[in-house]
């Protein structure tokens, strides 16, 4: 089982993968200097409980994987808030790219 | 908020003829609120917690953002709000520590549209980087676009690093704000542009240095005046400055959309200065000036760092207003001449 979940975003794309977790530091730096100071290498151990993700995509049926507990569908913003461990997200990314249209990890809000 | 403010902002020549907000509804997300507050007597015609901890404002954060927009000024009249006949809607999303999650914040700002707020003030972000492509920025946009409800986002308190507003600063409808200090130097902590998307964000900046203004029952996250104020910095306290305002354009011009108040906002701002160019502009003329040609030679990428951390300017209620008012004028006068048949 990998132990890292990497997400690296450029501007208009963002690519997630798995590998261990000692390649973290030099994956995120090696991107850094390849690709300039626009990607915003993001790499931490993978979380052991589910997460929430959100969710676009053009087959409702994405959706009705057990892998995937639907939390909220939000339709006039064309997105549904999904509770999911990361691997699996990355293993349905890997098996229904085609159909996903975003998929993004939930971010916390504060105050300023 | 102190009465000089709003004079350099131009809005006392708003409220000289008669435009103070009223009939305007404008919502809040964030801490909650002390109900108990005079300066917020009578102003407050509906609440909702999506916390579950209750309405209180425990971290004082949201109270403040009420007073600077629609602050009755009960202790002191020099401190009234921008648009301080103007009602306010409360939403709380937060947790006791500030925190919210994505999907009450979706809920909180369907809610307050339904309730009829005309803008909506949102002085709490992410510090995560991003294309407006969210799901926050998303609904930001919607409000906007689907339900004319303009929303008035803090540009966040990331800065100086480029590529630092997160959500929902980042949304393309929405208009970003960034803070400056009392001689309108930005200050170093204010979030920068340009989005993830490279689009020119924050869209212009506001005072958000010591802004006296209403301090919620036992709080001390500022730094206290007395009893009932306290003085508060950063973006959270500069974005309601261009909510008041926005709430002062809307009573003024009541089928202005919402696009066409940000325009204005936009396009009649004040010069605002980057704190490295301020301090070599405030040197005497003269053989400086070769020195400071130079400079800005060498310098010249601080042109692309002023457009994205000062977007257009420091806000101008009064220009606004103007602008605003010519925006309508030739956009009536387009539909007029539209309706017209034409011959053949």
């Amino acid at each position: 089982m990998p132990d890292c979940i990497y997400r690296l975003a450029i501007i208009d794309k963002s690519l997630c993968c798995i590998a261990p977790a000692h390649v973290g530091p030099c994956l995120g730096k090696g991107c850094s200097v390849a690709l300039g100071h626009n990607i915003s290498p993001q790499y931490r151990p993978a979380m052991k409980g589910k997460l929430k993700f959100w969710v676009q995509t053009k087959d409702p049926r994405v959706l009705q994987d057990t892998r995937l507990e639907l939390l909220k569908n939000y339709p006039h913003l064309g997105l549904a808030e999904v509770c999911a461990l990361e691997e699996d997200i990355v293993k349905i990314i890997l098996e229904k790219g085609a159909e996903i249209l975003h998929i993004s990890k939930a971010i916390p809000f504060h105050t300023l | 908020m102190t009465h000089g403010i709003c004079r350099r902002l131009g809005v006392t020549r708003l409220w000289a003829q008669g435009l103070t907000g009223k009939g305007v509804r404008v919502g809040i997300v964030g801490t909650g609120i002390d109900l108990s507050h005079p300066d917020l007597q009578g102003k407050i015609i509906a609440t909702k917690d999506f916390s579950t901890r209750g309405i209180q404002d425990y971290v004082g954060h949201e109270t403040a953002v009420a007073s600077i927009i629609a602050g009755r000024g009960a202790k002191n009249w020099r401190l009234r709000g921008v648009a301080y006949d103007a009602e306010l809607v409360i939403a709380k999303v937060t947790q006791d520590d500030g925190s919210a999650e994505e999907d009450v914040l979706i809920d909180a700002l369907e809610w307050l549209a339904s309730q009829g707020v005309h803008v909506i003030n949102f002085s709490i972000t992410s510090d995560c980087v991003t294309d407006g492509r969210d799901p926050v920025s998303r609904e930001v946009n919607y409000l906007s676009e689907k339900r004319e409800i303009g929303v008035v986002c803090a540009a966040g308190n990331y800065g100086p690093s480029q590529y630092s507003i997160g959500s929902p600063g980042a949304a393309e409808e929405a208009i970003t704000v960034g803070c400056v200090n009392n001689q309108d130097v930005l200050r170093l902590a204010s979030s920068r542009g340009p989005t993830l998307d490279d689009r020119v964000k924050p869209d212009c900046v506001a005072p958000g240095e010591r802004i006296l203004c209403a301090r919620a029952r036992n709080t001390t996250t500022c730094d206290i005046h007395s009893d009932h104020y306290g003085f508060f910095d950063l973006t959270s306290f500069a974005t309601p400055h261009a909510t008041g305002i926005w709430a002062l354009l809307k009573q003024a011009f009541r089928n202005a959309m919402p696009q066409q108040i940000k325009q204005a906002i936009r396009e009649s701002c004040d010069l605002a200065y980057m704190p490295f160019v301020s301090r070599i502009a405030s040197l005497p003329s003269g053989f400086l000036y070769r020195l400071q040609a130079t400079l800005k030679r060498l310098f010249s990428r601080r042109k692309f760092d002023e457009k994205y951390s000062l977007g257009y300017g420091r806000v101008n209620a009064y220009r606004a207003f103007l602008k605003l008012k010519e925006l309508m004028n030739i956009e009536g006068k387009e539909k007029v001449l539209a309706s017209k048949p034409t011959t053949t």
